[in-house]
């Protein structure tokens, strides 16, 4: 017996002294040590948060000797060359790009190395690793519907409203809209045809004229779906937000706003313009740069309005996944988890300006508000984020369904016929829904349950 | 003898068939097997990356038949067809009636009209988009000075003539090229001629040109025709098929559908109706033409 209690003792002596020393030494060297010498090939798309990650990623290859290559390219092109490369299981890739709505398309085709083994190896994830610090609605973006963490998130933001502050002094307006009905008021009064109110996106496409107006349909009190997963987006909800979109950019819009992405907002915004603009986060950090902006000074940021019915907001998640086919896997998640670390946000943020950072610790420290107090769009933008991403906000685009894609460019057209003024929004509506139906019937959704779905 | 001389011309077509062999093996096994292949996914069911395909025979053909969408992109591409080519051949004709005629500076003028066909096609489209564009583009300010203020690639209306028109700037050279050579080909005597006789230049353009040019023609149509069905980089930069669908021609279309909805079986099937379309388009232009 007393043999037994000196075994237990010295057990308990071991895990006290041993363990926590051996987790103190855990270093990305030594973690490293059997991939040094290893080449990481990632493909990622251009985007303000990468440019920022660029000048200081070359610190891991010195600790590590892990070596690192970015393919960069165009969002689209990006997304077509990865689904071909994953579908043809080339293996090219050690790190992909992820967003919100690959999760469930990548797990659906088990394209995604689920990253928790990853996550509960002590000899390859840092004791500092904290998963709780994520943004909620970032890390939940990545994660599949079972719960299974495919990918983590270098980059997530939700839509701001950007407005020239000197143009609302000269016309007299007291600050930014807060609501639908105020946005339409102040673009009545500063509209002028040199420098039109405001531009929203119009270009078709789930990623392109679908990310801001997804919210529009929410916002007016519509669904997607009724209860046994049928399409309802040609009801009265629809019709008046796709009214009121398209009207915004017909009314107080420029010329040619039927051909508008979130390029040409932006261009023109930064050169003076424009009024105002609604679109994503990251682009503070361009109007905020006088080699790209005229308007650097002169422009403040400000929360989405809300609706009639609901205050929602629009949300993108960027993150990186190892393919399941992937060569170096090892040396792929140590780069991740480096890449997503709290550290290397906070550093990337502070030095180089990438501020849609996914670290809360790194939204809540007071340097980064100092950082990004331009145009008040450190502060909104991180408030923002805090409402868009708490848990009782989920998506209300229907971002989980692996035919997201194909729905989001139907409802995307029809959206863009509205707006060059080709089809009325019942005719362009009742087309996508039935299309949707079509979409839906062939997944075999319809009759189940919409709450099987989540919605 | 007759004996002989058959024995040489069997012997000789042997050779030339042996010597032909590795060409047409080659020709054989790079064409064939990948459009067996691409007609052999059409008949299913598919999706990029699933591991299972289902067979369906027809049913992707039947589903396209039910398609407003592909049925859309076929209009648009016989529209597109029918303005891009009409507006080349004859202007080309009336460029190269004229360029085959000596004055100062033909060279420079020849070498200059070659830009626009050997420009990259993304060049073209992002120099074009850069220049429509209704604000900022160089060319919608300058046709604004003369009051014309269009969204030249925002409206559905003016979209797809502008794509037919941009084409034409890129490929007019190659039209021209064509045609000149066809008109160098023409004996002179022939044209002198026919003045000496009181032909004016319309009844010589008219009667004696065009005849000896139709099979220069014909072949400049159907090379015509066939690019634009395959037209890609344009669309995809300028227009991305929009407004809308109001430039999602059927090469656009099977695009779309194969590799950003991922329906790889579907998508098979609109290629292969593509590639059935061109055929017959140039089966049809050589058949009603009577080029042999």
């Amino acid at each position: 017996m007393k043999k037994i209690g000196l075994w237990f003792l010295v057990t308990i002596l071991f895990c006290l002294l041993v363990v926590p020393a051996q987790a103190q030494e855990w270093s990305w060297k030594k973690a490293a040590e059997p991939y040094q010498g290893q080449t990481v090939y990632i493909l990622v798309n251009f985007h303000p948060d990468i440019e920022a990650t660029l000048p200081i990623y070359k610190q891991f290859e010195e600790e590590t000797g892990i070596k690192v290559q970015f393919d960069l390219l165009v969002r689209r092109q990006m997304d077509i060359k990865a689904e071909t490369e994953l579908a043809a299981e080339t293996g090219a890739y050690d790190l992909m790009h992820m967003g919100l709505w690959k999760t469930a398309r990548y797990a659906r085709r088990n394209w995604a190395e689920p990253l928790q083994k990853y996550i509960n190896d002590p000899s390859l994830t840092g004791p500092d690793f904290d998963l709780d610090d994520f943004v909620y609605n970032a890390l939940r973006a990545l994660t599949d519907k079972d719960e299974q963490i495919l990918g983590l998130p270098w980059s997530t933001e939700t839509g701001l409203i950007y407005y020239r502050t000197d143009l609302y002094e000269k016309y007299g307006i007291p600050g930014p809209p807060k609501t639908f009905a105020e946005m339409e008021d102040i673009c009545k009064k500063v509209y002028t045809k040199d420098i039109p109110s405001i531009a929203l996106r119009s270009v078709r496409g789930y990623g392109i004229n679908m990310w801001s107006f997804g919210r529009y349909g929410g916002s007016f009190g519509g669904s997607y779906f009724d209860d046994s997963m049928r399409p309802t987006v040609n009801t009265e909800e629809w019709i008046k937000a796709t009214t009121f979109y398209a009207g915004l950019n017909n009314k107080y819009g420029p010329s040619g706003i039927g051909a508008y992405k979130h390029y040409e907002l932006v261009q023109d915004f930064a050169q003076g313009q424009l009024v105002m603009i609604e679109d994503a986060g990251p682009w503070g950090k361009t109007f905020n740069d006088s080699e790209k902006s005229k308007v650097v000074g002169k422009w403040k940021a400000a929360m989405l309005t809300k609706g009639p019915v609901k205050h929602q907001f629009s949300h993108y998640t960027h993150g990186l996944m190892i393919p399941r086919v992937a060569q170096h896997k090892e040396a792929a998640w140590l780069f991740l988890q480096y890449m997503t670390s709290k550290e290397f946000q906070l550093k990337r943020a502070l030095l180089f300006g990438g501020g849609s950072v996914t670290r809360t610790s790194t939204l809540e420290d007071p340097r980064y508000a100092i950082t990004f107090d331009f145009g008040d769009w450190g502060g909104i933008n991180a408030a923002s984020l805090k409402i868009a991403s708490a848990v009782e906000n989920p998506y209300f685009v229907p971002y989980n369904l692996p035919e997201y894609k194909e729905i989001g460019d139907t409802l995307g057209i029809a959206l863009q016929n509205i707006i060059t003024g080709d089809q009325t929004p019942q005719k362009a509506l009742d087309s996508a829904n039935e299309v949707i139906l079509g979409i839906l019937q062939e997944a075999g959704y319809v009759g189940k349950p919409s709450s099987q779905f989540g919605f | 003898m007759n004996s002989k001389a058959n024995n040489i011309f069997i012997q000789k077509r042997q050779t030339l068939l042996v010597m032909l062999m590795p060409a047409l093996v080659v020709l054989i096994a790079v064409t064939i097997p990948p459009l067996i292949y691409l007609f052999w996914s059409s008949l299913h069911k598919w999706e990029f990356g699933a591991a299972e395909k289902t067979f369906i025979l027809f049913g992707n053909f039947t589903k396209m038949m039910h398609d407003t969408r592909f049925w859309n992109s076929v209009a648009l591409a016989l529209f597109l067809i029918g303005m891009a080519v009409g507006i080349q051949i004859s202007l080309g004709l009336l460029i190269s009636e004229r360029l085959n005629r000596v004055f100062k500076g033909k060279k420079i003028f020849r070498m200059l009209l070659l830009l626009p066909m050997v420009s990259p096609p993304v060049v073209v489209g992002v120099m074009w988009r850069m220049f429509l564009q209704p604000r900022l583009g160089m060319v919608s300010y300058l046709l604004s000075l003369v009051g014309i203020h269009t969204a030249w690639l925002a409206s559905s209306k003016t979209a797809l003539l502008t794509i037919a028109l941009v084409d034409t700037w890129e490929w007019m050279p190659f039209v021209i090229l064509m045609f000149t050579a066809g008109l160098a080909s023409i004996p002179e005597q022939l044209s002198e001629a026919a003045q000496a006789d009181g032909a004016n230049q319309l009844q010589i353009l008219r009667y004696i040109l065009l005849p000896l040019l139709k099979p220069v023609i014909i072949i400049t149509l159907l090379f015509r025709a066939v690019d634009i069905i395959k037209i890609f980089p344009k669309i995809f930069i300028m227009t991305e098929g929009g407004p809308g669908t109001a430039t999602e021609i059927m090469n656009f279309y099977a695009f779309r559908t194969t590799f950003q909805y991922s329906r790889f079986g579907y998508g098979s099937a609109l290629s292969f109706t593509i590639f059935a379309i061109c055929i017959l388009l140039s089966v049809g232009i050589i058949g009603t033409s009577k080029l042999k």
